[in-house]
């Protein structure tokens, strides 16, 4: 079995030991889907750069401590999700900072930005991928992060449940109540 | 790159969506990306992190084989080694320890009370009460022009003993340095001093027929004088040297001479010390865009959240001065 066929739990346990291989290979594997979590919830790609690097470093400083009792993705996004609320309370207090940019539009033009497809199948693409953009920015705050953190996380009612605090029954409302929303806006689009 | 974890025992996170897949074909065109400086940045310090830890495992290894066989503490059980075991804390701590120890110095000897006469001087005053008691009729008081003459000899001796300390201090306080500006106030401050200790310490010399005791008192009184005079002009030359620092630190801040602002910062200089404008080294460093002199001041704990007299934040100067890095620092050190 190669180091890439391995398990995140073990790939941590082996980085934990001072293998830094077995970090890249962790990381590679979660980058996007950190990344994405961040960036769509915060819709500032700064915000978002920086909080990535503050989760990756957390992630690399708290290896030793990292108890495989739980999947290393729900500690993970435990993880990003609390720097995110931190940075949220943070811009709270300082509106002034909206001004360093919000840049979805940026972010939806790299979205579609494929270029294995085709004329058409490219303008498909990006009309779609759009179109889900911005539904996905309308949510509410708190169904958008649900819905993020099972998309992106591949996390269970329970599991999003712990992690952001709420009751079983209220994460399932939420993720109920985007998936509907979602899908109304995007039979609107078409 | 694979995107997915290869475990197979993910949680049953309902029934696939359309929604789901629709989102995740999206994603998976997806072509932002962190940018690349934070991917270097993590991936640079994550093996910093795992050669730091293959160290210490390395040196555990070699212990074990000198003091045999230890068992190994898997990584992931959560237990911390001991800090002593981590090698940047050595000399940390032996900065620390120097650090307080010269603080002591400098500070201590305001707070101390003056010093007890010393058990020899005790002693020598109790035999002496000790021998007057014992003796079968006190002698006769002497004659009013004897007291006098002794009375003055007494008098010049204190006012001898306090020229020699006021001496010794003067030494010691010119060992501290001071600026040429400021030597003239810490003599003014001395000068007062000295003559106001001559006169206590010739006061007790009144009572006559106890030499020895008066002796002591003397000393005590000298003692008194020593204590109060190197207070006052340590305290003096303390401040100096901290507003001395503190100007030192706001011009390393500004241009950025990051290791002009560690010697300050080790000379105990006030960290946060402000300017006539109430701006901090931190403010300085930022309106002048030094975002080194700004990481390392806020590694040496300076207030992100300090407001000038505008109430001003350093990092709403460094967004309307279009410092993003600066901003991004500051905002990681807690900054509002």
């Amino acid at each position: 079995m190669t180091v890439a066929d391995e398990s995140d739990e073990d790939l941590m346990a082996r980085y934990g030991r001072g293998d830094a291989a077995a970090f890249e290979v962790l990381y590679r594997r979660h980058e996007m889907r950190v990344w994405r979590y961040l960036e769509r919830n915060l819709r500032n790609r700064a915000t978002a750069d920086e909080l990535m690097q503050e989760v990756w470093f957390a992630v690399a400083r708290e290896a030793k401590r990292y108890e495989p009792s739980a999947r290393f993705t729900t500690w993970l996004f435990t993880i990003a999700h609390h720097r995110m609320i931190d940075s949220i309370r943070k811009s709270r207090r300082q509106t002034s900072l909206d001004s360093l940019g919000h840049e979805s539009e940026a972010v939806v033009e790299q979205l579609t930005a494929d270029p294995s497809a085709g004329p058409y199948a490219a303008a498909l693409a990006r009309d779609q991928a759009e179109a889900l953009m911005q539904a996905v920015e309308t949510l509410p705050a708190e169904q958008r992060e649900a819905f993020l953190l099972q998309v992106e996380g591949d996390l269970s009612v329970e599991e999003i449940a712990a992690i952001t605090h709420t009751n079983f029954e209220t994460t399932k409302s939420r993720l109920r109540y985007a998936r509907t929303k979602l899908r109304e806006l995007l039979e609107e689009h078409a | 790159m694979s995107e997915r974890p290869p475990s197979t025992d993910a949680p049953n996170a309902g029934p696939p969506d359309d929604v789901d897949n629709r989102y995740r074909r999206a994603a998976a065109l997806d072509s932002s990306r962190p940018s690349d400086s934070v991917r270097r940045s993590v991936l640079e310090h994550a093996a910093k992190l795992a050669s730091e830890r293959s160290a210490v495992a390395g040196s555990n290894q070699e212990r074990s084989t000198v003091a045999g066989p230890v068992e190994d503490i898997p990584a992931n059980l959560g237990v911390e080694r001991s800090a002593a075991n981590k090698r940047w804390w050595r000399p940390a701590i032996f900065g620390a320890l120097a650090a307080a120890g010269l603080a002591g110095l400098l500070i201590a000897p305001q707070y101390l009370p003056p010093r007890a006469p010393s058990t020899v001087a005790q002693s020598e005053v109790e035999a002496t009460r000790r021998a007057a008691d014992a003796a079968p009729s006190p002698p006769a008081a002497p004659p009013p022009l004897m007291a006098r003459r002794q009375s003055m000899e007494k008098d010049r001796a204190a006012a001898d003993n306090a020229a020699v300390i006021a001496e010794s201090v003067r030494d010691k306080a010119s060992s501290y340095a001071v600026p040429p500006e400021l030597e003239s106030l810490a003599d003014a401050r001395n000068a007062p001093a000295v003559t106001t200790g001559a006169t206590t310490v010739a006061a007790p010399a009144e009572a006559p027929g106890a030499t020895a005791a008066t002796t002591t008192s003397a000393g005590a009184g000298a003692t008194r004088l020593t204590d109060s005079l190197t207070a006052k002009p340590a305290g003096g030359v303390i401040q100096a040297r901290s507003r001395e620092s503190a100007a030192a630190l706001r011009q390393a801040a500004e241009t950025g001479d990051v290791q002009g602002l560690k010697v300050q910062v080790a000379r105990s200089a006030d960290i946060d010390a402000r300017d006539a404008g109430g701006r901090t080294p931190l403010m300085l460093a930022t309106l002048h865009g030094q975002l080194r002199a700004v990481e390392a001041l806020l590694a040496a704990g300076a207030d992100a959240n300090a407001v000038d007299e505008g109430g001003v934040t350093p990092l709403q100067a460094a967004v309307n001065g279009n410092q993003p890095a600066i901003a991004a620092a500051l905002r990681r050190a807690g900054a509002r």
